[in-house]
């Protein structure tokens, strides 16, 4: 049930009724209902993996705590001397790190299965055929993709981490647990909770504000906009060009990359809009997950607004610990002995981020071309921290003035171009060779007259969508553009008097019943980050 | 111990006053880039290993926090 259904609407519409009626204490079972009903009509044969993954960790932090809390005891009652205090410590860690361990292997192992079960059969199937043996199909074999895995197993781990390094105490209620990992408007694409930040948001119960909802049905609409109106316009083009990309050339693949390249932000974005949108009516808060990265300066500070949620799960749970390893500390003091500080320092700054790249390009994909986007973005991101002081003497010598507007729209423009548009085109072809391909024939033509000769209103959209596509991608930059000024929409919109209000609210409604791809003909895409 | 930490960290970050306020993570004027930057610079000078479990707030809010975890983790 996509978020873009009539369906979804209702289902909405029945679980907030009914989470308002309740009595308050008792609204985080609607909640649960709701989310596993939601889930259940996914499909039920992706019950089994969210309950192995919800029970695994849920009774593993619920060991280690009872762990963490039996130590406390006996070294607060000070029974011990300092050695035995040491021994305990000692033993309490050592079953603790096990339960870990354990608990990670299967929650991890279970997201493997799904990202990888294709490729280790295909790179099977291969071997056997240069070998000479007869083998099933892959298409005959099929792997199990549960519904948001990898976005409640990032949530799962992270949490049983947290209880492992003491930053909160395990939750006691499994149901309460497995509302935090189920819990339907971020289980389709995220944002990555956090459980002390959104599990006493859930169970708490929250009365009704008409302010809130009206807030929030905006931040709905807003997402609805973006994804209907925009992302599934543009994806009509850039799959039309994509899909024969060997018959393309010049301006058209670079439109098709730059429409691709905001719909992938148009989709992602407009899907966690409206999951915090409806949220928000509930009265709760969900992490924000984009913060204008189309306006960045740098590809550092673009990783640093996109996909905010995923960066700081990595940079808590990835970076830190490989940062503070043992591994990499002996790194530092050996290229410190070997080599100076300055190679200790680079150590430092380089040996996490390069395991964080590789987990971030698996994590959005298996094959060759996400590996190359994994090293395209990480050797932008290690080099310009290694090469940092040497950019900032040439900018001297160049006479580059940092606060100068040209020079800053310069910097936006090259982000968006070594972050997003170049990446988008590995990430859009099935193979490397197709990407160099595209790339070959980007540059084969230079022909700018396809902008005069209506050849571009051959690609699946007419002139009135191609130019409702230009529209809404220029009202999509406008509110970015106020938003990255500091101004706050909603409450602006607020502020406004009744009729201005609803006028506001009609123009959006019936701008995405109007224009939004969904009449005879069209039918609504899977939203382009659920896949992961 | 604080002098030493004050004197190494005002090299290596010349722009920062790590003497001007004794909530350096809290105020915002450390953020996580350079908190690892602290790190390796602690883990060169001192020859120790800090833990996930000491990278915390309290422990790199004020020279006297990052001194006490030196001593704590020398010892």
């Amino acid at each position: 049930m996509l978020f873009t259904t009539i369906q979804f609407i209702i289902f909405l519409t029945i679980t907030i009724t009914l989470y308002f009626i309740f009595p308050l204490n008792k609204r985080w079972i609607i909640l649960l209902i709701a989310s596993g009903i939601f889930y259940c009509m996914a499909g039920l044969k992706f019950i089994p993996f969210v309950l192995i993954t919800s029970f695994a960790t849920y009774y593993s932090a619920l060991l280690i705590d009872r762990r963490h809390g039996k130590l406390n005891d006996m070294t607060a009652g000070g029974e011990l001397d300092e050695e035995q205090e040491k021994e305990a410590k000692e033993k309490c860690g050592k079953i603790c790190k096990r339960i870990l361990v354990i608990t990670l292997l299967i929650v991890l192992g279970l997201l493997s299965y799904t990202k990888f079960t294709h490729i280790i059969i295909d790179l099977l199937q291969r071997a056997m055929t240069s070998l000479g043996v007869r083998t099933v199909q892959l298409s005959e074999i099929s792997v199990i993709i549960p519904l948001g895995i990898s976005y409640y197993t990032f949530s799962t781990v992270g949490y049983i981490l947290d209880v492992y390094w003491k930053k909160y105490r395990a939750e006691r209620n499994f149901f309460k647990y497995l509302l935090f990992v189920l819990y339907f408007p971020h289980i389709l694409q995220g944002p990555f909770a956090r459980y002390n930040r959104l599990a006493h948001q859930l169970t708490e119960g929250h009365r009704f504000s008409y302010e809130r909802a009206c807030f929030g049905i905006q931040l709905m609409l807003w997402g609805y906009f973006k994804k209907l109106v925009v992302a599934d316009r543009l994806a009509v083009f850039v799959n039309s060009v994509y899909g024969d990309w060997e018959n393309q050339a010049g301006f058209v693949i670079v439109i098709a990359t730059f429409f691709a390249a905001i719909q992938i932000y148009t989709d992602f974005s407009g899907c966690v809009d409206m999951a915090r949108g409806m949220s928000q009516i509930l009265g709760i808060e969900l992490d924000m997950n984009f913060r204008q990265p189309y306006f960045s300066r740098s590809v550092e500070e673009y990783w640093r607004r996109w996909h905010i949620s995923l960066g700081n799960w990595f940079k808590d749970y990835l970076y830190m610990p490989v940062f503070a390893s043992k591994f990499v500390a002996n790194l530092i003091k050996k290229a410190k002995g070997k080599y100076g500080n300055k190679a200790g320092r680079n150590v430092a700054a380089v040996v996490p981020l390069i395991v964080v790249w590789i987990a971030t390009g698996v994590w959005h994909g298996t094959g060759w071309g996400h590996v190359i986007w994994g090293i395209w973005n990480g050797g932008i991101i290690i080099s310009s921290t290694l090469l940092k002081n040497r950019y900032v003497d040439l900018r001297k010598r160049l006479c580059i003035k940092e606060k100068k507007r040209e020079w800053q729209l310069f910097q936006v423009m090259r982000t968006f171009i070594l972050a997003a548009f170049i990446p988008k085109v590995f990430t859009l072809t099935d193979s490397v060779s197709s990407a160099w391909g595209m790339i070959r024939n980007m540059f084969s033509e230079f022909n700018v007259w396809v902008f005069f000769d209506q050849s571009l209103y051959t690609y699946g959209l007419d002139r009135q969508d191609f130019w409702l596509s230009m529209i809404s991608i220029f009202i999509v930059f406008c509110v970015s553009l106020m938003k990255e000024k500091g101004i706050q929409i909603r409450e602006s919109i607020a502020r406004k008097n009744i009729v201005f209000r609803w006028a506001v609210y009609y123009a959006a409604i019936f701008s995405i019943i109007i224009f939004g791809m969904y009449g005879p003909g069209y039918d609504a895409s899977n939203f382009v980050y659920m896949q992961f | 111990m604080e002098e030493k930490i004050l004197t190494l960290l005002s090299e290596e970050f010349p722009e920062i006053d790590f003497s001007a306020s004794d909530a350096l993570v809290d105020d915002g004027i450390l953020d996580s880039l350079t908190i690892t930057g602290i790190i390796a610079a602690l883990i060169m000078e001192f020859g120790i290993i800090i833990p996930y479990e000491e990278i915390i707030e309290e422990n790199f809010n004020s020279i006297a926090g990052m001194a006490r975890m030196v001593e704590r983790l020398q010892g």
